[in-house]
């Protein structure tokens, strides 16, 4: 085939990055899930003080 | 990605202000449109490479065209809700508006990346050149410049009230640059295919059935990622206004409690 | 509204004119520029070709500078806090700005200009009221475009570097009209021959001065 690195690079690079952000909101997620946990066990442990 | 939001009778008192903030993140889980998605991504991607037939100027190199052009399309979307939830954000003031722009700019951002990466790719084989600033290619790469601008803003734009005010004013005033900007870089010179999906004699009047199908059905698949990807950054950042809120709740309530 | 306006303008001009600030140093940042230009373009045929784009990169970098400092000191001062008690439409306050602004940049411009004449041996057609009609109608809009970004950036937590990001883009049309106006004009053609580019400069100066006037309340919002 030809061209044919400049066709899969290219398809490769481009999935990939769709891949690479959809990792990066899935991090985000976790991060920020993790956090409003730990503030509203604060939050909860305030309220029982 | 499901998940379910903490419930909210645990938050102490507000003070004033963060009510309008201290919001369930609302996002409901739609497995049915990540699915849909996810077949498409994959039904388009089959159609681009086996499916379609050969071009027979450009060779197989051709077949990018079927990522690029939707994926360009799409951030022009982007672009444009970007600017209808500024409009609304500065006439309403609601705090929903500027989640979606914010939303709407980043994931248009990918979408201008996928363009910034096949672009070249398809050029240095049929042109020669990894670059030239031909009209489509110029006035892409500018709309792409100012997404990245606005998440500048949003970034180091200062308190969040504010972000939001001028990251409006950036939306607005962005979207009404992209036609002067079409023209002049029209104008300047041009080297880019001649349309061919919409030409004088019709949409796609000159491209066969199947590469046609093919189009469609790339861009079908570039919308419904938007969609996805759109749902998901918006709950990203509906989850971090949620926990700004909490925090301010958590300092106002320990400062009743000394 | 136009006493207003006139009050304001002629209050900045004139502290502006005392200390001449803003004036020294855009003007002494463009001489330096030009000179760095001329020695990026080797032949006389390439300065030629690149001169009017030499001009207007250096009226843009000097003029993003004019901007930060006229905003910032204006910020640290407390200046604009004061005007903005005083019974003034912000919208008012924004004509206002953009006028001081048009002015100084206008006067960096000229001085800009007189080196660029000298450096590059330009031999001016009579096409000189061309060439100041054009670069009015340009810097008319780098002003306008600037009078709302520099008021935001001034209140960002990157303050003046934000200027650039947030202006170059969006002034890129206006860049390239600016640019090829210039270019006919001292190649001796006409405004005419141009005509395309000179609408498109009315149309992004109508547009942006509107889109400045009616979103600077929004952006001085305390």
């Amino acid at each position: 085939m030809d061209n044919f690195w400049y066709l899969f690079g290219g398809l490769a690079l481009a999935w990939g990055a769709v891949f690479f952000y959809l990792g990066s909101l899935a991090r985000r997620t976790r991060d920020l899930k993790q956090q409003i946990d730990v503030v509203q066990a604060q939050l909860e442990r305030n309220k029982e003080a | 990605m499901a998940s379910s939001s903490p419930p909210d009778a645990n938050l102490q008192p507000q003070p004033p202000g963060t009510a309008r903030v201290d919001r369930a993140v609302s996002i409901v889980p739609a497995p049915a449109l990540i699915a849909l998605a996810a077949v498409a991504m994959v039904a388009s991607l089959y159609s681009a490479l086996l499916y379609a037939p050969t071009d027979s100027f450009q060779g197989n190199i051709q077949r990018i065209f079927y990522i690029h052009m939707p994926a360009a399309l799409t951030m022009y979307i982007a672009v444009t809700l970007l600017f209808f939830a500024s409009v609304l954000y500065l006439q309403k003031r609601d705090d929903r508006w500027d989640e979606v722009g914010a939303a709407a700019a980043e994931v248009g951002i990918l979408f201008g990346t996928v363009v910034m990466i096949t672009g070249p790719m398809w050029a240095r084989p049929v042109w020669g050149t990894w670059w030239t600033w031909d009209a489509k290619l110029t006035s892409t790469f500018i709309l792409w410049l100012i997404l990245i601008a606005y998440l500048m803003l949003r970034a180091y734009g200062g308190a969040p009230e504010q972000v939001a005010r001028f990251c409006a004013v950036l939306g607005i005033i962005g979207f009404l640059d992209l036609p002067i900007i079409h023209f002049s870089v029209m104008w300047w010179r041009t080297m880019h295919p001649q349309p061919v999906v919409l030409t004088e004699g019709g949409l796609g009047a000159n491209l066969p059935g199947s590469m046609l199908a093919t189009v469609a059905l790339g861009m079908l698949a570039a919308l419904l990622l938007f969609a996805v990807l759109f749902r998901y950054r918006l709950r990203v950042e509906r989850m971090s206004r949620r926990l700004m809120a909490m925090r301010r709740s958590l300092d106002f309530s320990q400062e009743e409690n000394l | 509204m136009w006493r207003k306006i006139f009050v304001l303008v002629q209050k900045d001009l004139l502290s502006e004119w005392t200390s001449k600030e803003i004036l020294s140093s855009t003007v002494f940042f463009s001489v330096l520029v030009l000179m760095v230009f001329n020695f990026g373009f080797e032949t006389v045929a390439d300065r030629m070709a690149a001169g009017p784009g030499i001009l207007w990169t250096t009226f843009l970098f000097a003029g993003i500078l004019g901007m930060n400092r006229l905003f910032l000191t204006e910020r640290e001062d407390g200046g604009i806090e004061g005007l903005m008690l005083c019974p003034i439409d912000r919208t008012t306050l924004y004509l206002a700005k953009w006028l001081s602004l048009l002015v100084i940049l206008s006067l960096t411009e000229i001085a800009t200009l007189a080196v660029f004449i000298l450096f590059f041996n330009i031999a001016l057609q009579g096409g000189l009221v061309a060439l100041i009609l054009v670069i009015v109608l340009g810097t008319a809009g780098l002003a306008a475009l600037g009078t709302t970004f520099a008021a935001m950036a001034v209140r960002t937590r990157t303050r003046e570097m934000m200027l650039p990001m947030l202006l170059i883009p969006i002034a890129v049309p206006l860049l390239m009209a600016a640019v090829k106006c210039t270019g006919a004009v001292l190649g001796g053609a006409t405004l005419a021959s141009v005509s395309s580019w000179i609408q498109l400069l009315i149309a992004f100066d109508v547009i942006f001065l509107a889109v400045g006037y009616m979103t600077f309340p929004t952006i001085l919002e305390e």
